[in-house]
């Protein structure tokens, strides 16, 4: 077992509608998003018999790897939910999801900087363009410039990337993406 | 696992027989909506096809507790849950005055509003939002479904088999694409061009919703509006290839699939709730006086069970010492405490114990049980001596209970129902008799409780006092069964002195229950 099996990963509802948004940006496919959301429920060991109105949203800790599965399944069922095959027995898309779910594949938590990072850097029209932290860095508002360091702007940047908003195009530039093309889920192999 | 709480915002569950909720404290609106949103979810099973047959497929996996209806159960869940849920969501948002929007506090339920936004428009006027709604939700549960699965058997019906169109969410997707929003939007026009000048379209009260809109010609208009949406959004299904089921003309389906799903639990299926509570298997709506439990917080989770003689078990002190004997079923007390202490709880169906609360200096430490054989090991005709007997140990052990009920006088004899108790209140003032009956608010613990008393009078006759622990929500539901249900109407006869006249009694009865039950509610049979 390495240690990322070990290792307790935080998923919330807010984690689940961010990873829905970058998957399909809208809710529109009401089969596909409930599909979404029962099987992530499910995997996740959070869903009781019966229709529920609890209060609050929810947060798991999960060990990384049954985290996976949870986040891979939930794909997974709402992809086949769109193909038309909802009646797919749970424990093949568990299994499949397990198979998936050996690719390293943790999410990664954005905080409100991060991402109103990513929306300046859209606004002043850098979408594409690739950026150096210091010039991320200019194109945050004065006050902003103020408060934050470039290295700090480094670390956003790389956090952006994880979360599959920007893409690194070399060892100091980054390239925003448009909005609605964000790359849904990083999933790199293991290293040891 | 940690799903967050937020202290003052109650939480409720529909297990398809009924809901349970949290007592709530003192001005929280939100428990109002917590429990109307359940009692919507149980109003859409009990007057809808597929309801039915999800329904009856829970009273299989509950009776046999078999890993294969379970999963044919959830399966059928997971075909209708969004139509369920937008429905509890928007029916219990506009029936508690709230606008269609997202509930704070309710993140999880956010979607449910959004997809509500779609179905009906957001600038509806409530009146036709709710008719709207429930004619949308009624079209997309009356799929031939429960026919399928009656036509099948039962035992050998395959959800899967199911055509995606008589599957509640995929109909509610096809009008959720298709033009249903226009009609409403339509009809939202047609209703303001014919009622926008009346009192009652622009409540000056505040309200959004006056309660005139459902009452009078106004509430035969909206009965009107619904039945003219509910066969547009038919209209629009059958033409995306699904079937559609004039409303309650699927029961007779449902009486054949009940007859074969009680050939298949030997024991019975004694948890499918209202729809097998009414004499002669005829179907009846369930209510808030025959599904709610509510958990109440004040009870120590410890209760200790002593064989008679190894203590007093008197209550109170001085003048108001008092011995209280509980009729009630030993299953219950097993599943409504954490820890079960001291001798073994007796073996038979009903079991009457002698309760009080054991004290450790200001802190309520345990429940004392102390088990009686028979009438005869102490003086019930001591005027000290209160017996309050549950409605569930009543029916399930109707000798020892007479026997027990017979050694009491009437006035400190109290029968607390924890079943379903509108059919009850029908059937024993079938014969001319009548309830008198009060309800009053009582706060334990800074939790309110809703408590309906009375006794059933006939000639020179009276029953125990029976008393009924509900909710506000129950509490308003009962006002209105009254009116709209003829045999309440004249079964039920309201006295503000009830509560004086009992006072010594219900003092004592009262107290017990809410400070040594851990769940009351008629549907608590069930825990």
């Amino acid at each position: 077992m390495n240690s990322h099996e070990t290792e307790l990963v935080t998923i919330d509802i807010e984690d689940a509608e961010a990873l829905w948004e970058a998957f399909a940006s809208n809710d529109h496919d009401i089969l596909a998003r409930e599909a979404f959301e029962r099987e992530l429920r499910f995997v996740a060991g959070l869903e009781d018999e019966g229709l529920y109105f609890r209060p609050g949203g929810w947060s798991i800790n999960l060990p990384a790897t049954a985290a996976r599965i949870a986040v891979v399944a939930a794909i997974l069922a709402a992809g086949f939910q769109i193909a038309g095959l909802e009646d797919l027995d749970r424990e093949v898309i568990i299994a499949t999801a397990s198979l998936v779910a050996t690719m390293d594949l943790r999410p990664v938590r954005l905080g409100r900087n991060d991402r109103s990072l990513a929306d300046r850097l859209r606004q002043a029209g850098l979408t594409g363009t690739p950026v150096t932290a210091a010039q991320a860095h200019r194109a945050l508002s004065k006050k902003r410039r103020r408060e934050v360091s470039t290295t700090e702007i480094t670390s956003a940047l790389n956090r952006l990337v994880a979360a599959g908003i920007a893409d690194r195009d070399s060892d100091d530039l980054w390239v925003v993406r448009a909005r609605g093309s964000e790359a849904w889920i990083r999933i790199s192999l293991p290293s040891d | 696992m940690a799903v967050t709480d937020h202290l003052f915002s109650p939480s409720a569950r529909y297990d398809w027989f009924g809901w349970t909720v949290d007592s709530v404290p003192v001005e929280a609106s939100a428990g109002r909506l917590a429990e109307t949103h359940e009692y919507f979810h149980r109003q859409l099973d009990d007057t809808t096809a597929f309801g039915g047959l999800i329904t009856t497929v829970a009273a299989l996996a509950d009776s046999t507790r078999s890993g294969e209806w379970i999963a044919k159960r959830d399966r059928l869940k997971s075909m209708c849950d969004i139509v369920h849920e937008s429905f509890a969501v928007g029916m219990s948002l506009l029936a508690t005055q709230r606008r269609v929007k997202t509930v704070s506090g309710y993140p999880a339920y956010d979607r449910y509003v959004r997809v509500v936004v779609r179905l009906l428009g957001a600038e509806v006027h409530p009146w036709v939002g709710l008719a709207a709604l429930r004619a949308a939700a009624t079209a997309c549960m009356q799929s031939g479904a429960l026919a399928m699965a009656a036509g099948d058997d039962i035992e050998r019906f395959a959800p899967s088999s199911l055509p995606r169109l008589e599957r509640p969410n995929h109909r509610l997707a096809v009008l959720l694409a298709g033009t249903f929003r226009e009609r409403v939007a339509a009809a939202n026009r047609m209703a303001e061009a014919e009622f926008g000048e009346t009192d009652w379209w622009r409540p000056t009260s505040g309200a959004l919703l006056a309660p005139e809109a459902l009452e009078g010609d106004a509430g035969d208009a909206s009965g009107n509006l619904h039945r003219d949406l509910r066969e547009q959004a038919e209209g629009l299904i059958a033409t995306a290839g699904g079937g559609a089921i004039n409303a309650e003309s699927h029961y007779a389906a449902l009486r054949v699939l009940l007859s074969q799903a009680r050939a298949l639990a030997p024991e019975g299926l004694t948890r499918i709730g209202a729809l097998v509570e009414s004499p002669g298997g005829e179907l009846m709506h369930g209510g808030a006086l025959d599904s709610q439990t509510i958990k109440l917080t004040a009870a120590p989770t410890r209760a200790v069970i002593l064989p008679y003689g190894a203590v007093s078990g008197l209550s109170g002190v001085g003048s108001d010492a008092h011995v209280f004997v509980v009729l009630t079923r030993p299953e219950r007390i097993r599943r409504a405490f954490a820890v079960v202490e001291g001798i073994e709880l007796p073996s038979t169906p009903s079991a009457a114990l002698m309760r009080s609360t054991v004290y450790d200096g200001e802190r309520r430490d345990c429940v004392l049980h102390i088990v009686l054989d028979d009438p005869t090991q102490m003086d019930l005709r001591s005027r000290s001596v209160y017996l309050s007997a549950l409605s569930s140990a009543v029916a399930s052990d109707p000798e020892r209970a007479a026997i027990w009920m017979r050694s009491v006088d009437a006035s400190r004899l109290s029968l607390v129902m924890d079943t379903p108790s509108s059919a009850a209140l029908k059937r024993w003032c079938a014969n001319g008799g009548r309830f008198r009956t009060q309800t009053r608010l009582v706060v334990v613990e800074g939790m309110e409780v809703r408590v309906v008393v009375g006794r059933v009078e006939e000639g020179k006759r009276r029953s125990p006092l029976v008393i009924i622990p509900t909710t506000e929500f129950g509490a308003r539901w009962f006002e209105a069964a009254r009116i709209e249900d003829s045999e309440l109407a004249s079964a039920v006869f309201d006295d503000g002195r009830i509560f004086e006249e009992e006072e010594d009694h219900l003092d004592i009865v009262l107290n017990h229950m809410l400070y040594e039950e851990r769940f009351v509610g008629t549907g608590s049979w069930r825990r």
